[in-house]
């Protein structure tokens, strides 16, 4: 029988497969149609955005962050604001606060439109896919009538917002986020979210622990899809996120095992609700009246020092790590992101799934390939 | 036995044969014009498939779908079809050649050959063979060799594994469809599928899917399995594009690929075609198809498509409804549910039959 | 027994899950509108692609020649250098000689408008940049030299 014997086939899985988001590649080392590793393979996307940061200015680095994680731009230029205006000790307008909040869930929910679409997309699902998108239509429509871009926001600056909302967004935002809470998560779920296709395909396939989830510093979502319930703007609050009242959402292994493929999948739709919550607390509360930017000095300076901040990115957690040097453009820039823990993990638990799996594994993780490689 | 050929035969033959024309001439033309049109006809619906398709998917997504060519978009498919032609054929260099040409063509001959025995209503059958199903079941089967074929020739991994799907996935579903079709047998008593359509009425309650409470069930596992032998979602592993690329064609390009598309669509009517008439009642007006005039057989004839036309909106419909399944679970779906299922059905058919005499559940109704 | 009752809860769940899913698709097939706006040749009647973007959309840099107070503020601000500055001393007068914005290479960032003291850089509602030269995208606002405002003669933000 020796003859016979089989060998295992390497299958370059990238870096252009309709199932990696981007450009990423995947060796895969499988035995027909079970897969015995897949290794990622990283940098296909590598811009040098760390670098850039060395030669233009502190408030000329904000246009670079949309581009770390082009889905949730708005994210990203808060937690680099965050970063900045701690460490330069620049206070921010309360009404600037509350358009940040507004702008960064609006953001989130949009990121996970895409997250999760293009989960569905990879399972097969198209219509559920093009659904998500035509919500996030409208939340593009949203943040063009607020900073005028579709895509990369820069919506943020250092010590506020770049503008105020323009006449008619509070009522269209509001109308968005009602629309996305009572009907449109009710059918979504009911297309797909609940369909018994679904649940086979993603119930028990990629199931991370608690404990290994931490051993790989999973951090967001695919963290808390594990049980636990770490949300740094509850836990580690950064902006004014203390002052809204909303839940994290956990998984609950509701189909299989706690922190398979579907608790990554169900517990974004579950963040949709409670952005929408924070949206509506927000616009309440949005004062009508105030400045919505400090007045910084013309030659910008943040003095020497540096500094580790961290905030929540739809992909989990987003570190600024920020070293000054007292001139007008930063010493050292070094940035955390989730995907590119989330990427780390593959490795582990993709060992003897189907090929299919692995789609619904890497899209169930909401990997974004610029986000891993900066 | 119908066959369109020997009717033509006798029609033509007499004014041809005093022109001298050789008798062998006059067979080939006998057999070659029925062929053609039914090729022809299959091959454009398909195209219409393919529009409806990316309309329907427009529809159901909120978008607008192709509506440039042509007025809504209609002739957006022989535009295709047109560009297709016109793409240079692309034949990789560790490509088998030979093999890796001929397999468009056998997926594409197993579909038009399924199409000849299709009772299009009325006369309106190439061939009425007495083993007309089972050349169906047959013929169908020929699609695994050219997916076989054109995964192994491509010399691609992607396109090997999308071959290897598809064999495993077309053979297991042969089964429950054999099954699904052989209780309609059971109560017809015969393989050829226009007597199956005239053993049945006009009447819903005629219809062999409503002859008793299994042949229900037996259908919706034949549709199930359908889209299953025809590679449409929730089943379209040989060709999942966001995991295996595009599966078995994905080194085809122009023509060769727009074989393996038109076999696939194709395939949707021929789906929708045999159901409707094995189930459905096909083209049944409670006349007899022979000696109707030309004027009733095409009201069959649009009988018959009006049966067949939701059955082929219903596969689109799914397909843009479904995710995709995994292929064990595809398996296990097949083997654990199908299989036993119709067994268990053709089994309680043949009980029905001897229970009740062969009368379905309204023969009553069916007796005025 | 639970297996066999497991076994048909399966077949009922599949059923009735897929018939959910397929009750919304036929709802969206026959009801509900395309949302699709078929740009660029229907848009509606009389209108065109700047009616469709929102007032404040980032499209190409608009100078103004007659409030350019040429102090260099928007040259400074931009991250990636995409716009180049020349002013002239003659005598008692400024004059601008260039104000060349590459749009190829514009990132549509605000932040150059943002700092402009004097309003005269704008953002347009113009988007449509395709073009056969990459060169064309260089616009040269200034072709002649121009003697600049005086910032006190045109109204600031």
């Amino acid at each position: 029988m020796s003859k016979y014997s089989t060998q295992e086939m390497v299958l370059n899985m990238g870096p252009h497969h309709p199932s990696t988001h981007g450009v990423l590649r995947f060796i895969l080392q499988t035995d027909g149609e079970m897969m015995v590793k897949a290794t990622p393979d990283i940098g296909f996307l590598h811009r040098g955005i760390e670098k850039i940061a060395e030669r233009v200015t502190w408030q000329g680095f904000m246009p670079y962050t949309d581009r770390i994680d082009y889905v949730a731009s708005v994210n990203c230029n808060l937690g680099y604001a965050v970063a900045v205006e701690r460490l330069a000790g620049v206070a921010v307008p309360e009404k600037a606060e509350y358009l940040r909040v507004i702008a960064a869930e609006l953001s989130r929910i949009a990121s996970h439109f895409i997250g999760f679409g293009a989960l569905l997309l990879d399972l097969g699902a198209v219509t559920p896919f093009v659904h998500a998108l035509r919500e996030r239509e409208t939340f593009n429509d949203l943040i063009e009538m607020l900073c005028g871009a579709r895509l990369t926001h820069n919506y943020v600056r250092i010590g506020g917002v770049a503008q105020d909302l323009p006449p008619g967004f509070a009522e269209k935002c509001r109308a968005f986020v009602d629309h996305l809470e009572y009907e449109f998560v009710e059918e979504f779920n009911e297309l797909i979210s609940f369909n018994t296709i679904l649940i086979n395909r993603l119930a028990n396939v990629g199931v991370i622990s608690a404990e290994t989830a931490n051993d790989y510093t999973l951090t967001g979502p695919n963290l808390r899809a594990s049980g636990v319930a770490f949300d740094l703007r509850k836990d580690e609050s950064y902006s004014i996120y203390d002052r809204f009242d909303f839940d994290i959402p956990v998984g609950r292994g509701k189909y299989g095992t706690l922190g398979d493929s579907y608790d990554r999948y169900f517990i974004r739709i579950e963040e949709v609700v409670q952005s929408c919550r924070i949206i509506r607390q927000a616009l309440d509360r949005l004062p009508q009246d105030g400045e919505i930017r400090t007045k910084l000095p013309k030659l910008f300076t943040v003095p020497a020092g540096e500094i580790y901040v961290r905030t929540e990115c739809p992909r989990g957690e987003l570190g600024f790590y920020v070293i000054s040097d007292g001139k007008k453009n930063p010493f050292r820039i070094k940035i955390r992101t989730g995907s590119f823990s989330s990427m780390t993990i593959i490795e582990h638990i993709s060992q003897g799934v189907m090929v299919a799996d692995l789609v619904a594994i890497i899209g169930s993780l909401d990997v974004v390939a610029p986000e891993i490689d900066r | 036995m119908y066959s369109a050929a020997d009717q033509i035969y006798k029609n033509i033959e007499p004014a041809l044969s005093g022109y001298g024309v050789p008798d062998m001439v006059i067979t080939l033309l006998a057999y070659a014009v029925p062929c053609g049109a039914v090729i022809g006809i299959v091959s454009m619906i398909a195209g219409m498939l393919t529009y409806l398709e990316r309309k329907i998917s427009a529809d159901i997504q909120n978008r607008v779908g192709p509506n440039r060519v042509g007025p809504w978009g209609l002739l957006q498919f022989p535009v295709d079809g047109v560009k297709l032609l016109l793409k240079e054929d692309i034949i990789p260099d560790a490509a088998d050649k030979k093999l890796f040409k001929l397999a468009p063509y056998l997926v594409y001959s197993s579909t038009v050959l399924a199409s000849l025995v299709i009772p299009f209503g009325g006369s309106f059958v190439v061939a009425d063979l007495n083993i007309g199903l089972i050349f169906i079941i047959v013929v169908s089967s020929l699609l695994v060799v050219g997916f076989l074929m054109s995964g192994w020739a491509s010399n691609n991994k992607w396109a090997l594994l999308g071959g290897i799907r598809s064999a495993a996935q077309i053979i297991s579903y042969e089964i429950p469809t054999a099954l699904s079709l052989l209780t309609v047998v059971l109560i017809a008593g015969t393989f050829s599928l226009q007597e199956i359509v005239m053993a049945q009425g006009p009447w819903p309650w005629q219809w062999f899917l409503f002859h008793n409470p299994f042949t229900v069930v037996a259908f919706i596992i034949f549709f199930i399995s359908g889209l299953a032998e025809m590679n449409r979602t929730p089943f379209d592993f040989p060709e999942a594009e966001s995991e295996l690329v595009s599966g078995y064609n994905v080194e085809y390009s122009g023509m060769r690929f727009a074989l393996f598309f038109a076999a696939e669509f194709s395939s949707i009517f021929i789906t929708a075609a045999l159901a409707a008439a094995v189930f459905l009642g096909g083209g049944n007006i409670g006349r007899d198809p022979y000696a109707s005039g030309l004027g009733w057989q095409l009201v069959m004839v649009a009988v018959f498509f009006a049966k067949a036309a939701p059955l082929c909106l219903l596969t689109i419909w799914v397909r843009w409804t479904l995710p995709r399944l995994r292929i064990d679970q595809m398996m296990a779906m097949c083997w654990k549910y199908f299989v036993p299922i119709s067994f268990a059905c053709l089994v309680l058919t043949a009980a029905w039959m001897l229970l009740f005499d062969g009368n379905g559940i309204f023969w009553r109704m069916a007796k005025l | 027994m639970n297996a066999v009752a497991e076994y048909f809860r399966n077949i009922a769940d599949a059923v009735t899950t897929t018939i959910a899913g397929m009750k919304i698709t036929l709802r969206y097939w026959v009801k509900e509108p395309s949302i699709t706006v078929e740009y660029p040749d229907r848009l509606g009647p009389g209108k065109t692609a700047a009616d469709v973007v929102a007032d404040r959309f980032r499209g190409f840099l608009r100078l103004d020649l007659d409030k350019c107070i040429g102090c260099m503020q928007c040259m400074r601000a931009c991250p990636i250098n995409c716009i180049r500055i020349t002013v002239e001393k003659t005598a008692e007068i400024r004059m601008l000689t260039r104000f060349d914005v590459n749009q190829a290479k514009c990132m549509y960032c605000g932040l150059c408008v943002e700092e402009c003291p004097s309003n005269a850089l704008v953002f347009s509602k113009r988007f449509e940049g395709a073009c056969f030269n990459m060169q064309e995208l260089c616009v040269r606002h200034v072709t002649g030299p121009v003697p600049v405002a005086k910032l006190a003669a045109v109204s600031t933000k």
